[in-house]
């Protein structure tokens, strides 16, 4: 993903021009996802544990309320997360400051000129680790789901559908009425390209390995590797087409 | 009509990729909307039936406000031009909110009980059976204007300008009829009516959609159960099948999918009702109280609506030729007192001039108030200003009630129009 170019012109005011109408307009664009492959999301500023933000906030709304806001005061962003806590994000004390201090700095009054253009890259990857913090939020800490509304990834052969199956749904997310270990689904998958490829084949080979997915494996299956991740990425899918790509293997 | 729609798919879901450009083709620019469109992206995609110029500021939850430029043309807002503001689908009914095509529902039950000594179930068929009225009222979000704040300091979330705003006919069945007939027998003790929807939060500890009122509240003389909106049952994305309309109340107050009446000692526990939707009671500064500062001592919830008044026409994206023209707009306020003037002024604030007013019938609706005057080439600010017969008006910087969820704005509007 490209990061945003430059900073972010501050809120309009109240005056109803259409000058104004033009500020807020750029104001959104920049952050608006630069090519296909981003087409799934918006692309908030590059800057440490900006992955938090995806994995913690997509679960009630998506991210446009958080794009919106940004021009806040450093102690609204602190008193907002209180707010969202109360609604029901359950988040470590070490995961709040982090999007604290965050959405402080990049989404705050006073955002860094130029934000920094290299992604973090986490020198090593453990798929555990990126399930625990990118996923849990709505498949659940015991990958279990929640009824009706988020789908098990525990005990679910699915995830042997075909090699690249869930790189695709990684990627891409996927969206419409489905069922998952017979029960029906309409959710939103959301993508989580923004995450590396390393990371990204990590969580696949870690999920088919644990929650008692492997005595699911029909055939044996070679582990997804970072240069699969790179090339699907190249790809990119409608998540509704992945529904679909979906439904062809079933 | 859409590809999607015509194939009969679920096209609702399918547009949540597109969110941003979305917001991008709204705000109508048009070297973006060009962008915008190669994507094709659409609100009437995300909700089918809606208008596809409607402006989006969460395409997952599906809510949106009216470009003025459309809502000015009806004296009822029609559903395809009202706004949409849910938090949570009712659990299990996702495909109930991607259409404004009322839900196909035989039963539908509310449980009334709590505090009762004969807690019982009314139904849809219930409320169908009983005398109905109808309400000609506002239906107003209490972050209608929350844009305009951030000329002091930014409130959190969708930065609405004035489309958080329609005027619509609801029918029902009076809540006070309800209350009799179903004849639970309140206890001694109970202080509240609270009232619950069917949405749910998706998340594992998620709070609840739920809002108490004071007994004692005369607002609730007038609420009903409604289950029609403009003559045609209502579509869930407006609170279908049964939502409790307060007339005068800010949106949230009007509990969308209602299930459940119950009599309380005291009000829900829920932040939504403890925490978020609350008005400070006295003027707060940006940095000093936050949102989680709230508590029911020093704030209340976003009861009835200021008094506020907005210019329809012209608005900036208009061309005005110099010479005679009409200013035109609405005015309305919480309905327990007419509104008695509404002023304009062309010079930004310096002079007014009085407005015609046109009282609607109903107390709760809006009203039409209009100037023929003369605008000479050149830029020009236009504003306007009501007062009610409780002498209640408009702030003229509306910053002046700052609030940090910026609620309640109603700040004396401002319209820069270029006259050639
Ligand atoms: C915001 C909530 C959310 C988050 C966070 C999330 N998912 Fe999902 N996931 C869903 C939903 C909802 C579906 C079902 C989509 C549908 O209904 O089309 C799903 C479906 C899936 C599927 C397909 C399951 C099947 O049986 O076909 C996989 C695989 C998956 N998710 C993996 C992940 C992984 C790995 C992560 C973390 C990197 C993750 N999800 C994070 C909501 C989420
Ligand atoms: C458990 C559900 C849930 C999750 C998860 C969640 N939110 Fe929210 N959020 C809400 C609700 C409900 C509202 C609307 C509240 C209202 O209208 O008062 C909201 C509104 C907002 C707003 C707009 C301000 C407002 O109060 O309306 C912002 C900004 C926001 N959320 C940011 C976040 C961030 C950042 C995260 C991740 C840390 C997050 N949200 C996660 C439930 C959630």
């Amino acid at each position: 993903m490209t990061p945003t170019s430059s900073p972010l012109p501050l809120p309009p005011t109240h005056h109803r021009t259409g000058a104004v109408a033009a500020l807020a307009l750029a104001t959104l664009m920049q952050i608006l996802p630069a090519g296909p492959a981003a087409a799934t999301e918006f692309n908030l500023p590059q800057g440490p544990n900006r992955a938090l933000i995806y994995a913690k906030c997509r679960t009630c709304h998506d991210l446009q309320y958080v794009v919106e806001s940004k021009g806040m005061n450093a102690s609204a962003w602190d008193g907002l997360i209180d707010d969202m806590e109360g609604f029901g994000v359950d988040l470590t004390p070490d995961e709040r400051k982090k999007i604290v201090t965050y959405l402080q700095t990049y989404m705050g009054d006073t955002p860094p000129p130029a934000p920094s253009a290299t992604p973090e890259v986490k020198t090593k990857v453990d798929g555990a680790s990126v399930f625990a913090e990118n996923c849990t939020a709505c498949h659940q800490e015991d990958a279990k789901g929640i009824p009706e509304t988020f789908p098990p990834l525990a005990h679910n052969s699915d995830l042997f559908l075909a090699r690249l199956f869930p790189v695709k749904v990684l990627l891409n997310g996927m969206t419409g009425a489905l069922r998952i270990k017979g029960a029906p689904y309409e959710g939103e998958m959301p993508s989580f390209s923004h995450l590396s490829d390393a990371e990204l084949a990590a969580v696949v080979n870690y999920l088919r390995q644990s929650f008692g997915n492997d005595a699911l494996a029909t055939k044996k299956m070679a582990a997804v590797t970072a240069d699969d991740v790179k090339k699907l990425r190249q790809s990119p899918m409608d998540p509704e087409k992945v529904l679909e790509y979906r439904a062809s293997l079933e | 009509m859409t590809k999607d729609q015509k194939s009969g798919s679920m096209s609702r879901r399918q547009f949540h990729r597109l969110a941003g450009m979305t917001v991008a083709g709204a705000a109508v620019s048009p070297t973006v909307a060009r962008m915008a469109a190669a994507a094709t992206p659409n609100p009437s995609d995300i909700i089918a039936g809606v208008n596809p110029t409607m402006i989006i500021h969460n395409a997952k939850l599906g809510v949106m406000e009216t470009p003025l430029t459309l809502l000015r043309d009806h004296d009822i807002t029609p559903k395809e031009l009202m706004f949409i503001r849910n938090h949570f689908p009712p659990a299990g009914k996702q495909a109930w909110m991607a259409t404004t095509d009322a839900p196909m529902v035989k039963e539908w039950n509310i449980r009334i009980g709590g505090l009762a000594v004969r807690p019982r179930t009314i139904t849809l068929k219930d409320l169908e059976g009983m005398e109905q009225v109808k309400r000609v009222s506002v239906m107003q979000c209490a972050g209608n204007g929350r844009s305009f704040y951030a000329a002091k300091a930014k409130a959190p979330g969708g930065q609405w300008k004035h489309g958080g705003l329609a005027n619509v006919e609801w029918e029902g069945v009076p809540l006070k009829a309800v209350l009799d007939k179903a004849n639970v027998g309140p206890s001694v003790e109970a202080r509240f009516l609270t009232a619950n929807g069917a949405d749910e939060s998706p998340a594992a500890k998620g709070a609840d959609l739920i809002k108490s009122y004071h007994l004692e509240d005369t607002a609730l003389d007038h609420a009903i159960l409604a289950i029609k909106l403009n003559g045609e049952p209502i579509p869930a994305v407006h609170g279908g099948p049964v939502r409790l309309i307060i007339p005068g109340y800010y949106g949230n107050m009007n509990v969308k999918f209602l299930n459940e009446l119950s009599y309380e000692n005291m009000q829900s526990p829920t932040p939504f009702q403890s925490k978020a939707y609350r008005m400070v009671n006295k003027p707060v500064e940006p940095g000093k109280f936050t949102t989680r500062d709230y508590d029911l001592g020093n704030s209340h919830p976003t009861y009835g609506f200021k008094i506020m008044s907005v210019i329809f026409a012209p608005l900036a994206e208009d061309k005005v030729k110099a010479g005679p023209v009409e200013i035109r707009g609405v005015a309305w306020n919480d309905g327990t007192a007419p509104i008695t003037s509404v002023k304009v002024s062309k010079d930004g604030g310096k002079s007014w001039e009085q407005a015609t007013l046109k009282l609607s019938d109903s107390p709760w609706a809006w009203h039409h108030w209009s100037l023929k005057t003369n605008l000479s080439a050149g830029t020009h600010t236009l504003r306007v200003i009501a007062t009610d017969s409780l002498g209640r008006t408009q702030p003229i910087d509306g910053t002046a009630l700052w609030n940090p969820k910026g609620y309640e704005w109603n700040g004396v509007d401002l319209v820069k129009v270029t006259v050639s």
